[in-house]
């Protein structure tokens, strides 16, 4: 599952996700990728499995560039724990911020309908509506 | 590098208001500038624009009018557009170039031709779409071309093997892989079963109180101090 290996905080705030992404809304390596048409957070589980039904969809050749990483890591409170106490939860797991417009994976190597085939498996995975986008001429 | 005209009008309104309601209208802003002289704001029409890039292309050469002065010879620097809607323009940046003094530009690399590595169920890699090209705007080839017909798997076409003529100089590296047939990755039984262990872990993460936590930098620069 990915994780950061070190992190400067071991908490941090929720943040906004306001706004457009600055970067990593074009496709860079692939010939075909999946966009994201809101914000939200996706998880590290959500990322992986996404990355597994790709992989699996496309078994015969391809290659997949997964366009995200989870940074951010989402506390939660111990069960049957009472509210307050001035004390964080422990990281629970680990979150993409997602704004619309990002690539959030990318796919080359295999023929448009495979590649639109395993978007479509990938984006059941994921919690924001996506968009199917191929690289420009 | 083909020539082509362009009409632009001259701009006198700034800010993103201003600019958002001039795409709203159809024109969006734009910028002109390069050789020492000064920096002109235009604005160009949307729809206009894109028919000429559809037509051209972005590497062309531009005889610009209507920017308050006289035609200026420009090309495209930057052109800007929405990250969720890609045809919608934002803004472009236009730089004056001399045709007597050599330029700079990203060429496209265009791929002719089918590689029968692919068909042997080899992948075919483009890992370098845009070669960078310095020499005088007339010898800039609008696209560059590679013939991938005899490409068989584990064929790399490099940077160096592209032939120009003398005056045209290659700034990237040369030993940097343009094309390649790589060898397919399929999925073998025991990838497939770490595959599914994998997924078995994820769900026991699940209930799991928390994952291995990663090393807190801070932490330990204070420990230090």
């Amino acid at each position: 599952m990915l994780m950061p290996k070190r992190v400067m905080h071991r908490n941090v705030h929720r943040g906004k996700r306001r706004g457009k992404p600055v970067r990593g809304s074009k496709i860079s390596f692939g010939e075909y990728g999946l966009q994201a048409m809101e914000a939200g957070w996706i998880t590290s589980n959500q990322i992986e499995s996404a990355r597994v039904a790709i992989t699996r969809y496309v078994r015969r050749g391809g290659k997949v560039w997964i366009k995200i990483f989870p940074h951010k890591p989402v506390s939660k409170k111990p069960a049957e724990t009472r509210m307050g106490g001035g004390r964080k939860g422990p990281p629970e797991f680990w979150v993409a911020v997602v704004k619309p417009g990002r690539i959030l994976y990318e796919l080359s190597g295999v023929s448009l309908e495979d590649a639109k085939g395993a978007m479509e498996r990938a984006a059941h995975k994921l919690p924001i509506k996506t968009k199917f986008v191929a690289r420009d001429a | 590098m083909q020539q082509a005209k362009l009409e632009v009008q001259p701009r006198n309104t700034f800010g993103k208001q201003r600019a958002r309601a001039m795409r709203r209208a159809g024109d969006f802003p734009a910028v002109l500038y390069g050789r020492g002289q000064g920096t002109v704001p235009i604005q160009i029409n949307a729809r206009d624009f894109k028919q000429f890039l559809r037509t051209y292309g972005e590497n062309v050469i531009i005889n610009m009018e209507g920017t308050g002065g006289d035609a200026e010879t420009v090309i495209i620097k930057e052109i800007q557009r929405d990250s969720v809607e890609k045809q919608v323009l934002v803004h472009a940046d236009f730089i004056r170039i001399s045709l007597d003094e050599p330029v700079t530009s990203a060429v496209p690399v265009v791929l002719t031709g089918s590689a029968p590595g692919v068909q042997q169920g080899g992948v075919l890699e483009l890992p370098l779409r845009n070669i960078a090209l310095h020499c005088l705007p007339a010898q800039m080839p609008n696209e560059v071309f590679v013939d991938v017909s005899a490409m068989e798997i584990g064929d790399t076409f490099h940077v160096s093997d592209f032939s120009f003529a003398e005056e045209v100089e290659i700034l990237d590296d040369l030993q940097r892989i343009v094309v390649t047939v790589s060898q397919p990755r399929i999925q073998t039984e025991t990838t497939e079963s770490e595959e599914g262990e994998g997924e078995g872990e994820s769900e026991g993460e699940e209930t799991t109180d928390a994952p291995a936590e990663p090393e807190v930098i801070s932490k330990k620069r204070d420990a230090g101090e």
